[in-house]
């Protein structure tokens, strides 16, 4: 289990366990009917060196003529080649490979206008850091929660020990008796959104609890997108 | 042209079309735009782990071999279930009717592992608003067919109505013996595309 550090309503903190969950639908394998074993793999169909860019400068405005002609478009050698463990590079409008790139990100609104710039930036992971997520005491009932807010990614939090089992049953008995969820925030002012993995998509999180007698199911519900008509 | 589905609840059927909500049509999107030191535009490419093969973006493409490497066309493949049981083809859901039966717990909604979100439109949206009130009524979906199905729930927000569209997950209760293990190490996987976030 991956470790999260997270705070309650007194803001005790403790360092516990983030599950992926099952899924409820059973796995669908695509099988060769003789029984072989058969796997996924990535083919190549062309390369950078015979990308039209690439062919017309090298061949101007002959480019159609020789196409058809002398195929240049394909490159026999590679054409068909099982891909491996390939890395995301960079190339020009030549195909040469960048290098020292600047990266930025441009920014639109819905309607496409270009809204900001600003220099690309990978955030850090915050879910399991000095500063606990935390407990933000702004609560929702459920039931609005799923209408409001499309939760795509869930965890299930579960105890490492007999004290945080303590700690989490407990966060998990007060929102199920309030039929609530609890918004869990980032960051020293602990409203910040989750970012689970360097680099990964930043989430708004809640914490939803379910109690069974003595047992507990506190699931993380992260979610980054509300739940809003469009205009057709 | 938006595709239609039909549900039938109550004895009535709604035929209404499907226009998917995303964060683009929300929030916007962003793109990261890359140059080289001279400041000319560069693109993503693939460079293969021989060193020597650069493939551009949409040059490569998936395809399934045998153990003895020879290539096999899905059409050969058969599909089959946990169980070893060949599995049941199943029409697109823009095909059939959708019967919504009784609605489904606010538990098992809030178990769905959200995927995608379409918005229904057309004359009977408003109507089966109204019909749905403040239920959530769960069915299986497919959007193209195939073997596997996924999990679906209709609500009315309002007098709009949503379909949401995922995999239902499980979270079994714990009790104090049932503790987990932590990783040694968390898993950093970097990931490159970020998004703007400003939906509060």
């Amino acid at each position: 289990m991956r470790a999260i550090n997270l705070s309650n309503a007194l803001r005790r903190n403790a360092q516990v366990g983030l599950e992926t969950p099952d899924n409820s639908k059973s796995r669908i394998a695509m099988v060769h009917p003789n029984g072989c074993t058969v796997h996924n793999v990535r083919i190549l169909r062309s390369t950078i060196a015979t990308s039209v860019s690439k062919l017309m400068d090298v061949y101007g405005d002959n480019f159609s003529a020789i196409i058809a002609d002398t195929d240049p478009e394909i490159d026999f050698e590679r054409v068909g080649m099982l891909m491996g463990q390939a890395k995301r590079v960079f190339v020009d409008s030549k195909g040469n490979i960048a290098h020292n790139v600047q990266r930025k990100q441009v920014f639109y609104t819905p309607a496409g206008n270009v809204r900001e710039e600003r220099a690309f930036h990978i955030a850090d992971s915050n879910i399991n850091i000095d500063i606990p997520l935390r407990w933000t005491g702004k609560l929702i009932p459920r039931a609005e929660a799923a209408r409001k807010f499309v939760f795509v990614r869930k965890y299930q939090v579960k105890h490492v020990n007999g004290l945080t089992f303590d700690f989490l049953y407990g966060m998990a008995k007060t929102l199920a008796e309030k039929d609530c969820m609890m918004l869990v925030g980032a960051g020293e002012k602990g409203i910040g959104p989750l970012v689970l993995s360097r680099g990964a998509l930043p989430y708004r999180a809640f914490l939803e609890g379910r109690i069974d007698g003595q047992r507990y199911s506190l699931i993380l519900h992260l979610t980054n997108l509300e739940l809003k008509p469009i205009v057709e | 042209m938006a595709k239609q589905l039909t549900f039938k609840i109550d004895n009535r059927n709604f035929s209404l079309d499907t226009v998917k909500v995303d964060r683009k049509k929300i929030y916007g999107w962003s793109e990261m735009m890359v140059t080289n030191q001279c400041g000319s535009i560069c693109t993503a490419a693939l460079l293969n782990d021989d060193g020597m093969t650069v493939a551009p973006a949409g040059s490569t493409k998936p395809g399934i071999i045998s153990s003895e490497g020879e290539w096999v066309s899905r059409d050969e493949l058969v599909a089959m279930d946990a169980d070893g049981n060949e599995a049941i083809l199943v029409a697109s859901s823009f095909e059939r009717e959708i019967e919504l039966g009784n609605p489904i717990s606010l538990d098992d909604f809030l178990s769905m592992n959200i995927e995608s979100v379409y918005q229904l439109f057309g004359e009977g949206a408003r109507e089966l608003a109204g019909v749905i009130g403040d239920g959530i009524y769960g069915f299986e979906f497919s959007y193209r067919g195939g073997y596997q199905t996924n999990d679906a729930c209709i609500l009315a927000c309002g007098e709009k109505v949503f379909i949401l569209i995922g995999t239902k997950a499980i979270f079994p209760f714990v009790s104090i013996g049932e503790q987990g293990v932590l990783d040694e190490e968390n898993p950093e996987i970097e990931i490159t595309e970020e998004i703007d976030f400003n939906m509060f």
